[in-house]
């Protein structure tokens, strides 16, 4: 018996034929009905909205304009400024830690962990990675590139150094993009633009933001999407080694 | 002119309506029978199709190649699995890798069967997409890495070490074509 007909034995059990009956004029109709639902109410508010309304919505439009942008000016002044991410001194200091992340001989030994009983991500805390948020990046001749969110709602002062390794190879895994800083790998070309790769990711809570490309449930206080790559031949599961000035954490996620 | 204006705008929803029942009708079926197999679960699998669907529409106007449709929904019903089964995720994370099948070890048909599910089951949703395209759907590598999201390269790795996984005596070149 092949495994596909061993395959078929089994999943046959559990999967329909033909799929369900009146299963998609049930479904398309559900999405039709409620999209037609949203645009009449969308249509009645256009319609009726009085003037005063409109006033008020732009009063609150200029009032979070003035904050967002007074939000933005402080970002970019903290982006700036050495004491938001913390000074170089503080970064050399974290880089000098040398690497204890466990390796091991196979992927067939790989077990993620330790894993946050309440959040379900990765991680010794007090960051965490949001590992089932894994988004596809793009792939090149050098390898796989895909996008992860680290989180924490732990103040963290300083500069959070992270590096990552290929659990059983040992090899470097790559980061690109927002985020990525310290020694240069390499370059790539992902999505039509030229990469630079790195070995580390420096974050920091001034420059945390919301992520934008995947799902984090709850959302957390501070949140860091980023583009990692994993060479080719990787067993794409990695050691992580994340450095703060009070805390060193290291974890797996196969 | 106003009403003209309104009049073809509103066909020209009604169009996208029709077009989008057009092409999602027949893939719904389909979509519903990859998210069993991947979840085991028909009440699971009607939601996590549902959700899908509801993305597929907010995302139609993105698409396109229709030819290309099939690929495209399978791959969010695939992501829609993925989300159903975040709950999941802490039995997968504490049981480890799975157990290798115990096929062949004279159990009979249905207790082999609930083994090779469960064993199915404790993959991570990646490597057990790749299983079920492969071995259930009879999907080529090129397709399967549409759906995933991965070069082909990458499908066909994961393929191979899922299976030595599941499998570790089997001989792969005979039945990875």
């Amino acid at each position: 018996m092949t495994i596909r007909s061993e395959m078929r034995d089994a999943l046959d059990e559990v999967v329909p034929s033909f799929g369900a009956p009146g299963l998609p004029e049930r479904v398309v109709g559900a999405v039709l009905a409620d999209k037609r639902r949203r645009r009449n109410k969308e249509m009645l508010f256009r319609l009726r909205a009085p003037l005063s309304l409109v006033a008020a919505l732009m009063v609150i439009a200029l009032v979070a304009a003035v904050l967002v942008g007074g939000r933005l000016l402080q970002d970019w002044n903290a982006s700036g400024s050495h004491s938001a991410r913390g000074s170089s001194s503080e970064l050399s200091q974290l880089e000098a830690r040398p690497l204890t992340m466990p390796y091991i001989h196979s992927v067939s030994e790989c077990k993620t962990g330790p894993v946050d009983e309440h959040t379900l991500a990765v991680g010794a805390g007090p960051l965490f990675l949001e590992y089932s948020g894994y988004a596809m990046a793009g792939w090149t001749s050098w390898g796989d590139y895909g996008k992860v969110v680290l989180f924490t709602d732990t103040e963290i002062t300083g500069p959070i150094l992270v590096r990552t390794r290929d659990v059983v190879t040992k090899a470097v895994i790559v980061f690109v993009g927002r985020y990525a800083a310290g020694p240069v790998v390499g370059t790539d070309t992902l999505s039509g633009g030229v990469v630079t790769q790195h070995s580390e990711l420096v974050l920091s809570a001034a420059t945390s933001e919301p992520a934008s490309d995947i799902v984090v449930q709850p959302q957390h206080k501070f949140e860091w999407q980023f583009t990692l790559g994993f060479p080719k031949f990787s067993t794409l599961s990695a050691a992580w080694q994340i450095d703060g000035l009070t805390f060193s954490e290291t974890f797996v996620a196969c | 002119m106003e009403q003209v204006a309104v009049n073809t705008a509103s066909d020209r929803h009604a169009d996208l309506e029709q077009a989008f029942r057009d092409v999602l009708t027949p893939l719904v079926n389909p979509g519903f029978r990859l998210a069993c197999a991947m979840l085991h679960d028909a009440q699971a699998a009607e939601d996590a199709v549902q959700d899908a669907s509801f993305i597929a529409w907010r995302k139609f106007k993105k698409l396109d190649d229709r030819g290309r449709a099939q690929a495209w929904f399978l791959a969010i019903v695939a992501n829609e699995c993925r989300n159903a089964k975040r709950r999941g995720w802490r039995s997968r994370v504490h049981l480890g890798l799975p157990a290798a099948m115990s096929v062949g070890s004279g159990e009979d048909r249905a207790v082999r069967n609930a083994d090779l599910r469960r064993a199915l089951l404790q993959l991570g949703h990646d490597d057990r997409l790749v299983v079920v395209l492969y071995y259930y759907f009879d999907m080529p590598f090129q397709d399967i890495a549409s759906v995933a999201g991965r070069s082909l390269s990458s499908v066909r790795n994961r393929l191979y070490r899922t299976i030595k996984r599941l499998r570790p005596d089997l001989a792969m070149q005979e039945d990875v074509r």
